[in-house]
C-alpha cells in the first residue's frame, strides 16, 4: 500500500522557484533516497513534508488521507498541523539535540509532554522505551551523557532515536552524515541500514552514493528544484538516462 | 529617504518641546517671557488654573485630607532632626503650630530643593517652609506669606586665611562653592566669582574644608549654626556679608504656597497672632535666631 | 579606632544608613522582580510579527534607553501631578512607588534587549527540532529555548544587575531617602550631628558588600549552567 503520495508540489521563496511540480509516492516499508547537488531543493522538499515550509501548490497524502492541499485551506489549519507533523520524523544534518538534556531526556521529552497532555503512557513506560531505543542505537551506556559529551556520530544516533520515539510513519533524514568527520559516518550509516532491514519507511537525502544504492528501494535525482530522474537505485545510478544525472554522477564516480 | 528622516526627526523634536512647554505652563508667569502670542495663551490658561484652585480652596483641600505636608530640607537651625529623628527647629516648630491652628496633622517631607516649585504644583507638598529666601524665582512661582525673618549671604573661608578676605568688595578671581540655585549663587556671581555649584550648602562647606574651593557662600543663619568652634567645621569662619558688599538690603525669609492659595491669608493671620502672643519670639530664642526675626 | 566604632556617633550614623540601605534594597528587589518578566514581554513585542506592535515597542525601548533614567524619574513623579492627575500618594510611599515604576520600565527595556539577543542567539534548529517532535510554541519556549537563553544572558544580566545596585542612588533626585541621601544628611545635620563627611563615603561599604554578594551569587548561577554547552 502507498503510505505517502506527493503530488505537484511547488515552492518558491519570493521570486526564487525552489521546487517545481514534485510528484512521487512511497510504499510502506520502503526506503527512498533523494540525491542531487546542494541547492537542488532536496532539503526544502523534506521541510515541506514536515510542515517546516508551506508548499505554494500541490498536495501531500499519508495512507490515502490528504494532510495538505495548497488549494484547500481546511487542510492547513494551524491547530491540526501539530498532529499532522507526527506522521513524519526528521533527523537534521546538524543533529539539533537539546543541549540541556541528557541523551535519554532528548529521546523522551516530546513523548512525556504528549503523555502529560492527553494521558496514556506512564513515565516508566516512556523511559523504558527511550532506553530501548538508545540500546538499538548502540548507546545504552551513553543515556545519561549530555550532547556536548558525545561525539558527532553518537549525537546523530541520539537524534535518530529521538525521531523514532514518536513512532512516525515515515522517517526523514536530511543529509545525516554531512556534518560528521569521515571516520564517524560509518556508525550512523550502519544504524540507518539496520532500520532499513527492519522495513522502516524512510526518506533519506544524502550525498553518500554507495550507501544510497545499497539501502534504498527507490531513488530520486533532483536538480534545480525538479525531479530529473527516478527509479530503482540500480537504474538511476548505474544506467542514468538523463544528461544531468550523468554529469552529477560523474562528479561522484571517483569514490 | 534622507529628507523623510529629517522630517521625522523635526516632527519628533517638536513634539518633545511642545510636551516640555505644556509641562512648564503651570509654573505660571515665570520671568522668562515666551513669545507674545503663546504668552497670552499661557496666561489665560494659568488664570483658569488659578481660579480653579481658588474655587476649590486649598485650605479646604488640606483640611479635607487632614494633613499639612511641609516641604523642607535638612537646614539647621530652621529644620533638622533631633537625636530621636524627630523634626525640630524654628521652622519645624512653627509649622507644627500652624498645622495645629488649621486642625490638621503636620507631615514633614524632605524634598530636593531645586524642585520645590514642581513639588508644590504637583501637590506632593502643600507649602515650602524652610528658611526660604524670597527671591525672584520664589515670588514668581509661589504665593508667599509675610516675610518673617531676615538673612544675608556670607562668605565662608578657612579661619587662618580670614584676614585676607576682610573688606573685600569683589570676588573676582576666586573659586567659590555655592548651593545650586541658591540666593548665595546669585550673590557670588553678581560679585564676579567663578562658582562651583553643589547640591547642598553643606557640600559647599565641604569644598572649602577640602581646599577644592577658595570660599563658600551660604546663609548667615546656617553659617551661625554649622561653622566655627564646637562644630565639625571648626577651621572655617564667615567674613564678608555679600548683601552689604553689593549694597543690597538683607534678604527675607518667607513661607511659600501654591499660586492663588487661600492658605496664604490663613498663614498671615496665624503668624500675626503668634507674634502677638509671643510664640514667635519664644520659639526663635530656643533656636538662637531671635535677632533675625521680624516681629512687627 | 575601635572606640570610634562603639561611639554614639558611629552607632547613630550606622542605624540611619541601615534605614537608607533598606530603602535601597527594596528598590533593587522591586525593580528586579518587576523588570525581569516585563522585559520578556517587551522583548516579545520587539520581535513580534505584527509590525505596529513591533514599532511601538522599539520606539518605547528607544525612548527609555535614549534618555537619562534621572530624567524619567523626575518626569514620572512630577508631570502627572503638574497636569492635575494625582496618581502618586504623597509622602515617602508615593515617591517610592513612582521611582519603582520608573526603574522597572527602564530596566525592563534594557533587559528586553538582552533577552532578544539571548533568544535570537538560540539556533533556529532548536525550535525546528521541537516543532517536528510535535511540541507547541509554548512548550518549545519553556522546555527548550528558555534555559538556553538564560545561559546566554546570565553574563550580560550580571552586569546590568550590578549597575542597578548603584543606579538606585538616582532615586534621591525626588527625595527618596536611600542610603546616599542618608549619608549626605549628616553633612547638613541629622540627629544632632552636622558637618560629618565620612557617612557619605561610608555608604560605599554597603554598595561593595551588596554587589560582592550579587557577583558571587550570579557567578554561582553561571557555574550551575555550565553543565551544558
Amino acid at each position: 500500500m502507498e503510505i505517502l503520495e506527493v503530488q505537484h508540489i511547488e515552492k518558491h521563496f519570493g521570486d526564487t522557484q525552489v521546487l517545481s511540480d514534485i510528484s512521487f509516492s512511497l510504499e510502506e516499508g520502503q526506503a527512498l533516497s533523494i540525491i542531487g547537488s546542494s541547492g537542488s531543493g532536496k532539503t526544502t522538499l523534506l521541510r515541506c513534508l514536515n510542515f517546516l515550509e508551506r508548499p505554494n501548490h500541490g498536495s501531500i497524502a499519508v495512507r490515502g488521507n490528504v494532510i495538505f492541499d495548497a488549494s484547500d485551506p481546511s487542510t492547513q489549519a494551524e491547530r491540526d498541523i501539530r498532529q499532522k507533523r507526527l506522521h513524519f520524523g526528521l533527523v537534521f544534518q546538524n543533529f539539533n539535540l537539546f543541549p540541556q538534556y541528557t541523551a535519554l531526556q532528548n529521546v523522551t521529552l516530546a513523548r512525556e509532554l504528549r503523555a502529560k497532555e492527553r494521558g496514556g503512557e506512564s513515565r516508566e513506560d516512556i523511559m523504558k522505551a527511550g532506553r530501548d531505543l538508545l540500546d538499538q542505537m548502540g548507546l545504552a551506556d551513553r543515556a545519561d551523557h549530555y550532547p556536548h559529551q558525545l561525539s558527532g556520530g553518537q549525537q546523530q544516533r541520539v537524534a535518530i532515536a529521538r525521531a523514532l520515539a514518536l513512532q512516525p510513519d515515515i522517517l526523514c533524514f536530511d543529509e545525516p552524515t554531512s556534518a560528521l568527520d569521515p571516520e564517524l559516518t560509518g556508525e550512523v550509516l550502519r544504524v540507518i541500514r539496520s532500520l532499513a532491514e527492519k522495513r522502516t519507511t524512510m526518506i533519506i537525502v544524502t550525498h553518500e552514493m554507495a550507501f544510497a544504492r545499497d539501502v534504498a528501494d527507490q531513488l530520486i535525482f533532483m536538480d534545480s528544484g525538479v525531479i530529473v530522474e527516478q527509479g530503482s537505485p540500480r537504474e538511476v545510478i548505474d544506467h542514468p538516462k538523463e544528461e544531468r544525472t550523468k554529469q552529477f554522477l560523474s562528479r561522484y564516480s571517483n569514490h | 529617504m534622507k529628507k523623510k528622516l529629517w522630517a521625522l526627526l523635526l516632527a519628533l523634536s517638536l513634539t518633545l518641546s511642545l510636551a516640555a512647554c505644556g509641562g512648564n505652563s503651570s509654573n505660571s508667569g515665570s520671568s522668562t517671557a515666551p513669545p507674545a502670542e503663546s504668552n497670552q495663551n499661557t496666561t489665560s490658561d494659568d488664570g483658569a488654573d488659578i481660579s480653579d484652585a481658588a474655587a476649590e480652596s486649598d485650605l479646604a483641600y488640606v483640611q479635607g485630607k487632614g494633613v499639612l505636608v511641609v516641604g523642607m530640607t535638612d537646614f539647621a537651625p530652621m529644620d533638622y532632626r533631633d537625636a530621636d529623628g524627630k523634626w525640630i527647629g524654628f521652622d519645624a516648630d512653627m509649622a507644627t503650630a500652624f498645622a495645629e491652628s488649621l486642625g490638621v496633622k503636620v507631615e514633614f517631607q524632605e524634598i530636593t530643593w531645586d524642585y520645590k516649585v514642581m513639588e508644590l504644583d504637583a501637590k506632593s507638598i502643600d507649602c515650602v517652609w524652610n528658611g526660604m529666601t524670597l527671591n525672584d524665582e520664589v515670588k514668581a512661582a509661589m504665593d508667599t506669606g509675610a516675610p518673617y525673618s531676615l538673612n544675608a549671604q556670607v562668605l565662608v573661608v578657612p579661619t587662618e586665611k580670614a584676614a585676607d578676605f576682610e573688606n573685600l568688595t569683589t570676588l573676582e578671581g576666586l573659586n567659590v562653592a555655592v548651593e545650586s540655585g541658591s540666593a548665595g549663587e546669585d550673590a557670588a556671581e553678581a560679585l564676579g566669582a567663578s562658582t562651583t555649584a553643589v547640591a547642598k550648602q553643606a557640600d559647599a562647606l565641604m569644598e572649602v574644608s577640602a581646599g577644592t574651593a577658595d570660599a563658600a557662600v551660604i546663609d548667615l543663619l546656617m553659617a551661625g549654626a554649622m561653622i566655627g568652634e564646637g562644630t565639625n567645621y571648626a577651621n572655617l569662619t564667615h567674613t564678608v556679608n555679600l548683601n552689604a558688599a553689593q549694597g543690597l538690603e538683607s534678604e527675607e525669609y518667607g513661607v511659600g504656597f501654591r499660586k492663588g492659595s487661600d492658605l496664604v491669608s490663613a498663614w498671615n493671620e496665624f503668624w500675626a497672632a503668634a507674634i502677638a502672643d509671643g510664640t514667635v519670639l519664644e520659639t526663635g530664642t530656643t533656636y538662637g535666631v531671635q535677632e533675625s526675626l521680624i516681629l512687627e | 579606632m575601635l572606640s570610634f566604632f562603639s561611639s554614639a556617633e558611629f552607632q547613630t550614623v550606622l542605624s540611619t544608613l541601615n534605614t537608607g540601605f533598606v530603602k535601597t534594597l527594596q528598590l533593587f528587589f522591586v525593580t528586579l522582580v518587576g523588570a525581569v518578566p516585563l522585559g520578556l514581554v517587551i522583548s516579545f513585542g520587539s520581535m513580534s510579527r505584527i509590525p505596529p506592535l513591533r514599532w511601538l515597542t522599539k520606539t518605547l525601548v528607544w525612548i527609555i534607553r535614549g534618555t537619562p533614567l534621572v530624567l524619567q524619574i523626575i518626569a514620572l513623579y512630577y508631570v502627572p501631578g503638574l497636569k492635575g492627575v494625582h496618581i502618586w500618594s504623597g509622602g515617602e510611599s508615593g515617591r517610592f512607588t513612582a521611582v519603582a515604576v520608573a526603574f522597572v520600565i527602564n530596566y525592563a527595556c534594557y533587559f528586553s534587549e538582552i533577552y532578544r539577543g539571548g533568544i535570537q542567539g538560540v539556533p533556529a534548529g532548536q525550535q525546528e527540532a521541537g516543532l517536528v517532535l510535535g511540541m507547541t510554541k509554548r512548550q518549545i519556549f519553556f522546555k527548550i529555548t528558555l534555559l538556553q537563553m538564560i545561559k546566554r544572558i546570565v553574563p550580560p544580566m550580571s552586569n546590568e544587575i550590578i549597575t542597578l545596585v548603584k543606579d538606585t542612588s538616582l532615586a534621591r533626585v525626588v527625595a527618596l531617602q536611600e542610603v546616599i541621601w542618608m549619608g549626605e544628611s549628616f553633612m547638613k545635620g541629622n540627629q544632632g550631628y552636622a558637618g560629618l563627611v565620612w557617612p557619605l563615603f561610608f555608604t560605599a561599604v554597603y554598595y561593595l558588600a551588596f554587589s560582592g554578594v550579587a557577583t558571587l551569587l550570579l557567578g554561582k548561577l553561571e557555574q550551575k549552567l555550565e553543565y551544558f554547552r
